[in-house]
């Protein structure tokens, strides 16, 4: 069998495996290869054609496109190889990745390091559990993206939408500028958690309608849908018998929720955090195997490309330490999530460095704090959203402690003002 | 005259209350940045968006091109004008930036492509 020797391997050619690929070979990383299983660069960023993007990294308002067209015209101007139509199937021993490609069948690359940038995906359906048929016409909301926006087809005419999650809500937009009767968006939950400008510039300005606390309860139809019932739900979420109706319609996209891809980071044995859904990392993004490295969306689901952009680099940052043998897993100090917090990472930590806790609240709070009572940490913020993510820089001064005292568990609280 | 906006230049979406009469905007509050006070302006005298969309392309890879225009347009006309920008159909190879259609309307705005399709 073929086999290839690399220093690093990035899995996955979207914003975070980019930014990884031309991190490290912007820090002298010779031997670097991207293996991605679409046919072009770019993962879920060529379909999402909306502006939004690029706000906080190049300060300007780009396209998803040409976000990605940024990144694809580096790694073309480089000596970075890369692997279009090949799927990486395994992570064995000794790093050993076992890949699949349309030209040359299966081989196996011997890799010195390894970023996971395998991206996320769609819950559907039969995660949220909708009774009723199974006609066709029932989509994930990324999925109507990717046909309506790179391959042309039409999903169908009239359109509910479960979920305002930022996919629903611009897709929402998308299908009205498309010409379709958008009939509304519909979210289970008494808030949307997707960003107010998209609440704004996707629901407002064409007047589609955004019913909180409300949710699909059943399909209708035979081989197409024909119509789905909607009903209120109460504080417990659960719906309300009575405040429900039937609404005509052929196509319902699903936005609710994703869910970091990481089956092969499973193949290679990687510890995954049941709530962020990604693999246990340190500060460097240092996974519990020797040598592989995550980040994007595989690691935790972002709001904004900005920031998978910059873990992918730190991600780099970190492979390119380890093969120089400056850096080790971090296994001291767990970071445990507390209350109002949904999911902490890193979820390690040396307690040598300053951190980063990227933090994904459980519910809206007003005057809030994030309290870490074992290293006597309070910082105030202005208002906690599910929907944007939270970033808490910790001084290493504030960490000494964690060596000092050699605390085992960290954990994290977001606290309202009492 | 009296009005509650969310701004939209970046994923804070800051609530701004906004005094203003026919001609122009008096006041803004509850803006973190200066763009919080260009946007309340722009918004009541003269509303804008980028407009964003696909036009047909052949091509190998992809069967739409995403294309925007170069700068924001009036919010009003964005759904007329992606009816007209549909008609145009792309050929390859196109790289980002290059423009789909100059002038677009006589509008003074380029449409440009958002992606290089080079094959």
């Amino acid at each position: 069998m073929n086999r290839i020797k690399m220093d690093l391997v990035v899995i996955g050619g979207g914003p975070g495996g980019l930014a990884a690929a031309l991190g490290a070979y912007e820090l002298g990383l010779k031997k670097i290869l991207i293996i991605e299983r679409e046919s072009t660069l770019g993962g879920i960023l060529p379909q999402c054609i909306h502006n939004g993007f690029g706000l906080q990294y190049f300060k300007k308002e780009l396209t998803g496109p040409e976000y990605a067209q940024i990144f694809i015209d580096k790694i073309k101007n480089t000596k970075i190889g890369t692997l279009p139509d090949t799927m990486a199937l395994s992570i064995g021993r000794n790093r050993t990745i076992t890949i699949s490609g349309r030209d040359k069948g299966i081989r196996e690359i011997e890799a010195k390091s390894i970023v996971l940038a395998l991206g996320c995906r769609e819950r559907t359906r039969g995660a949220i559990n909708i009774p009723g048929t199974r006609p066709s016409g029932i989509f994930t909301a990324g999925l109507v993206q990717k046909m309506v926006n790179i391959e042309g087809y039409p999903p169908g005419k009239e359109i509910v939408i479960l979920g305002s999650g930022d996919i629903g809500l611009i897709m929402a937009r998308r299908l009205k500028f498309e010409g379709y009767d958008v009939k509304g968006v519909y979210e289970i939950m008494p808030f949307s958690t997707g960003l107010k400008r998209n609440i704004v510039q996707c629901l407002e300005d064409y007047n589609i309608p955004l019913k909180l606390s409300h949710t699909v309860t059943k399909i209708y139809g035979d081989r197409r849908l024909e119509a789905v019932e909607i009903s209120e739900v109460g504080r417990n979420l659960k719906p309300i018998a009575r405040k429900s109706k039937k609404i005509t319609c052929d196509t319902l996209l699903l936005s609710v929720g994703l869910i970091p891809e990481n089956e092969l980071a499973a193949t290679a044995g990687i510890a995954i955090d049941k709530y962020s859904g990604g693999p246990v990392v340190d500060e460097n993004m240092h996974t519990s195997v020797d040598g592989i490295f995550a980040c994007g969306n595989s690691l935790y689901v972002n709001d904004l490309v900005d920031n998978v952009t910059k873990d992918g680099y730190i991600a780099a940052e970190s492979a390119c330490a380890y093969l120089e043998g400056k850096i080790k897993r971090n296994t001291k100090t767990s970071v445990l999530a507390g209350d109002n917090i949904a999911y902490i990472v890193p979820q390690r930590i040396s307690g040598k460095s300053d951190i980063i806790f990227r933090i994904r609240a459980g519910y809206p709070m007003e005057n809030a704090y994030v309290k870490i009572p074992e290293i006597n940490f309070t910082k105030k913020t202005r208002f906690v959203f599910p929907g944007e993510m939270l970033f808490i820089k910790v001084k290493k001064q504030y960490l000494k402690k964690i060596n000092l005292m050699n605390i085992e568990s960290i954990v994290v609280n977001i606290e309202q003002e009492k | 005259m009296k009005k509650r906006l969310t701004c939209i230049e970046c994923p804070v979406g800051c609530i701004l209350d906004i005094e203003y009469n026919k001609s122009r905007v008096l006041s803004v509050k509850g803006n973190e940045c200066s763009k919080g006070e260009k946007f309340a302006h722009d918004e009541i005298i003269d509303p804008r968006r980028v407009l964003t969309t696909t036009i047909g392309i052949e091509s190998a890879l992809f069967n739409r091109l995403p294309v925007r225009s170069r700068i924001d347009v009036p919010r009003d006309q964005v759904m007329d004008m992606i009816r007209q920008v549909k008609k145009i159909k792309a050929k390859v190879p196109v790289k980002a930036g290059d423009i789909i259609i100059k002038d677009f309307l006589e509008s003074g705005i380029d449409i440009i492509s958002s992606f290089t399709i080079e094959k």
